[in-house]
């Protein structure tokens, strides 16, 4: 036990010591005090038919649980997805590899941290809440078990289960890098809210606020809203108030599928974790006869015509070298993917063209453009970049211009559609999209040093914007009419230029 | 105490092809301190990580005290230190703090491991840095952390891999100090290929070559099979890169218009060579080579 606390404590200590921590804190303290609008704001979150509780400890207990348990999952499973890649990152892997330790006491060394982890960040937005019902000041009594127990009794078995999950996927191979990070944005989308909402527990005890507001106002007064409702008229909110009620048993067995959940993940984390072992590096991996023909023999002969066409300007040749760079290691059925999604994209109708399959085109090029900008990080050879580098502007262009043509590579059948069709509005949206894309992708990366944030923020942006057409994330405009009236279009251009030139400038200073 | 290696072979997939990097070895390990010599590339490295349980074998097995540990590799873990080549730390730790999370994973209890740690880093003269973040650590500072954590559990195999890459010249007088206090009843494996690091210290020298053991013998066995394979000879500078092409060049030293080589050859590379001591880089030179026997250069009779 002791030595279970000793590697927990090691481990917290290294996680949370680093910058990134503190603005996580920060970030999620306000998060909180976004969750809470003052009651003339253009947005509500917790609206059962047009009333809100007044803010006391215990609606802002309830209403903070459901903050947690709907936004949670997404937000702390990319922070705590790191616990096994530290060790790797950090070469403390092989030291680690060496000694007596079992898998199963390692594993659960790092879940705890992770869990505790979490539960700083929840507790630093239980000590905020307060802060904002003083603030708000429509009733000055904290009461701390209102606020926290719904913390405890919703949040807590979510925290464990996110924490088990993220060192799931960190234990399976194709799981752990940013395939993992895409699969598990839409294994949420697609179906955690649901799951949470009807195994977490949470979904009783809203049924039972509904059911009360119900009773207190049987009129029809407005909408109901669990989440977040955005409104243009600033209209006064109903408010009425909530005493809040006690946990019961049920709502402790409401837990029961989500902790199960949690066992499954640690279960399978141990199976797959393969404690560092050296088996799994590059030089044991067997290459398939078909990836190593291809490589060999047609990016052999691709190379060639590309160094003809190239060889005669500096800038041709370092965007060759780039190109190259980040397209080096990837699995040859990715290329022919790429090809594939071409094909459809000729074929297909116009209307499934923008609205599916384009999109998808872009996000199959995720895995590889959100190397960009961070490369040299991973790499370990920043240092040697930055001293080689004739023009740190001239590289910097070349990276971008790298990207920019791996994504018109994969919309090349589009382009040919375009032209033909003479759809010269869609043409320019096809652009600036690709221009939006790869400058996110290159400013995350040069921003974080890592490509965890474009890998968990373009899928939620494509999601939203392309495969929903909500109007103003919509980057590609799949209602072209709509977003150019709009001036979309227009507001995404100058984004690409800013993150752009906001990017080369951070990689001028050294 | 015995580590007892045989016929241990490693392969790994290089395009179409099967490479071996280990190439049935064997070798046993007694008490005492082995340097573990091979140009880059030999296998050293894919060697140490089998022996640490990190790697298994493609073929072979590995006794430990008469316990198989490729079956069961926890066995040998509670006995084990070791350093790879390569490693990190967390680098938002203090040494001190580093140091007592590897404990917790070896197994130590708390006061054990308080007092080991404190003993140590005072060995490493690292007292004064314990409390300091491993991120202000120089190469040599973090080098002698790596050392502190192989020797926490005091360890019955130390297997350690180019240790002392990064330590200047004093660190590394002082760490074969340490080595020779330490060896005692354990065995330590000892991976280089600065002969120098091992000349003085070590009691069996082992040469790894493409994955294959070429020698294993004491340092005085190995320098005694050069007997009358050590020349030194004064050159003309015109004549140096026809020499060097042809024989293996251990040692040159220029003076004004010559220069004085000391050549490792079967036979007398020249009437004016004259015979000369062997030392175990000759030897280690000597048997690393793939050089064939000189054609066309004058032999002395």
């Amino acid at each position: 036990m002791n030595q279970l606390w000793q590697l927990i404590s090691a481990d917290f200590k290294q996680r949370t010591r680093q910058q990134s921590f503190v603005v996580t804190l920060l970030a999620m303290s306000v998060l909180t005090l976004l969750f809470f609008p003052s009651p003339d704001a253009h947005y509500q979150t917790l609206v059962i038919n047009g009333y809100r509780g007044i803010y006391n400890s215990a609606w802002l207990g309830v209403c903070l649980a459901m903050l947690n348990v709907l936004f949670l999952p997404i937000i702390c499973f990319y922070l705590v997805k790191n616990a096994l890649e530290l060790d790797r990152q950090s070469m403390t892997g092989e030291l680690i590899a060496a000694t007596p330790i079992s898998k199963l006491a390692f594993l659960l060394a790092k879940w705890c941290t992770s869990v505790l982890i979490l539960a700083s960040i929840v507790l630093v937005m239980l000590l905020s809440s307060v802060l904002i019902q003083l603030y708000y000041g429509e009733s000055y009594q904290i009461n701390l078990w209102a606020l926290a127990w719904p913390q405890i009794v919703f949040v807590l078995p979510i925290l464990l289960a996110i924490s088990a999950i993220a060192i799931m996927f960190e234990s399976i191979k194709w799981l752990k890098g940013g395939l993992g990070n895409v699969v598990y944005f839409f294994l949420w989308i697609g179906s955690i809210v649901q799951t949470i909402e009807s195994v977490s527990g949470i979904g009783a005890l809203l049924d039972h606020l509904e059911g009360e507001v119900a009773e207190r106002f049987p009129l029809k007064q407005g909408d109901t809203n669990i989440g977040v409702s955005i409104s243009n008229e600033a209209n006064e909110i109903n408010t009425f108030v909530w005493q809040g009620i006690e946990p019961t048993i049920m709502h402790l067995w409401g837990a029961l599928p989500v902790l199960f959940i949690c066992l499954c993940c640690l279960i399978l984390a141990f199976i797959f974790f393969d404690r560092f072992s050296i088996n799994s590096m590059p030089e044991n991996k067997r290459t398939s006869w078909f990836n190593f023909t291809l490589k060999t023999k047609v990016e052999g002969l691709l190379d060639i015509v590309f160094i003809a066409l190239t060889k005669h300007f500096a800038f041709t040749r370092l965007l060759r070298l780039e190109l190259k760079l980040i397209l080096k290691g990837h699995s040859m059925y990715w290329f022919v993917g790429l090809l594939v999604l071409n094909v459809f994209q000729l074929f297909i109708s116009q209307q499934l063209l923008i609205s599916l399959i384009l999109p998808i085109s872009w996000l199959w090029c995720v895995l590889v453009i959100s190397q960009l900008g961070q490369l040299e990080k991973q790499s370990n050879t920043l240092e040697l970049v930055t001293y080689s580098k004739q023009s740190s502007i001239l590289q910097s262009l070349a990276s971008y211009c790298a990207g920019w043509i791996l994504l018109a590579l994969v919309s090349i059948g589009s382009v040919v559609r375009f032209t033909g069709s003479a759809e010269w509005l869609l043409l320019v949206q096809l652009i600036i999209a690709i221009s939006f894309t790869v400058s996110l992708a290159y400013f995350c990366g040069a921003f974080t040093g890592t490509k965890r944030m474009f890998e968990v923020l373009y899928p939620a942006l494509w999601y939203l914007g392309p495969i929903q057409t909500a109007l103003y994330v919509d980057f590609f405009g799949v209602n072209s009419q709509a977003s150019w009236q709009a001036g979309i279009p227009y507001y995404f251009l100058v984004i690409s230029i800013s993150l752009l030139m906001l990017t080369i400038n951070a990689k001028r200073t050294p | 105490m015995l580590l007892d290696i045989q016929s241990l072979s490693h392969k790994y997939q290089s395009g179409k092809n099967t490479k071996f990097a280990i190439k049935s070895l064997s070798l046993q390990v007694e008490p005492g301190i082995l340097g573990l010599l091979g140009p880059n590339g030999a296998g050293k490295s894919s060697l140490m990580r089998i022996l640490a349980t990190i790697t298994k074998p493609s073929q072979g097995n590995i006794f430990w005290q008469g316990q198989d540990i490729i079956k069961s590799p926890q066995i040998l873990r509670k006995e084990l230190g070791y350093l790879p080549q390569y490693f990190g730390v967390y680098d938002q730790l203090s040494g001190i703090e580093f140091l007592q999370y590897i404990a917790s994973l070896k197994g130590l209890d708390k006061a054990k491991a308080d007092h080991t740690i404190e003993a140590l880093l005072h060995k490493l003269n690292l007292t004064h840095a314990a409390n300091m973040p491993l991120k202000g650590y120089s190469g040599g500072m973090k080098q002698r952390i790596g050392i502190a954590q192989a020797l926490l559990n005091d360890p019955k195999l130390l297997i350690i891999d180019e240790p002392t890459v990064g330590l200047d010249p004093q660190e590394r007088a002082n760490f074969r100090q340490l080595l020779s206090e330490l060896a005692g009843e354990r065995c330590i494996i000892f991976s280089t290929h600065i002969v120098a690091d091992v000349e003085s210290i070590a009691d069996r020298i082992a040469i790894m070559h493409s994955g294959q053991l070429i020698q294993a013998e004491s340092p005085s066995t190995l320098i005694h099979k050069l007997d009358n394979k050590c020349w030194k000879l004064t050159a003309n500078l015109t004549e140096l890169k026809h020499i060097q092409h042809e024989f293996i060049v251990s040692h040159s030293v220029r003076k004004e218009s010559k220069v004085e080589l000391n050549i490792v050859a079967d036979y007398c590379p020249d009437a004016r060579a004259i015979s000369r001591a062997p030392s175990l880089e000759d030897a280690y030179l000597y048997f690393t080579s793939n050089r064939q026997a000189p054609t066309g250069y004058a032999r002395a009779s």
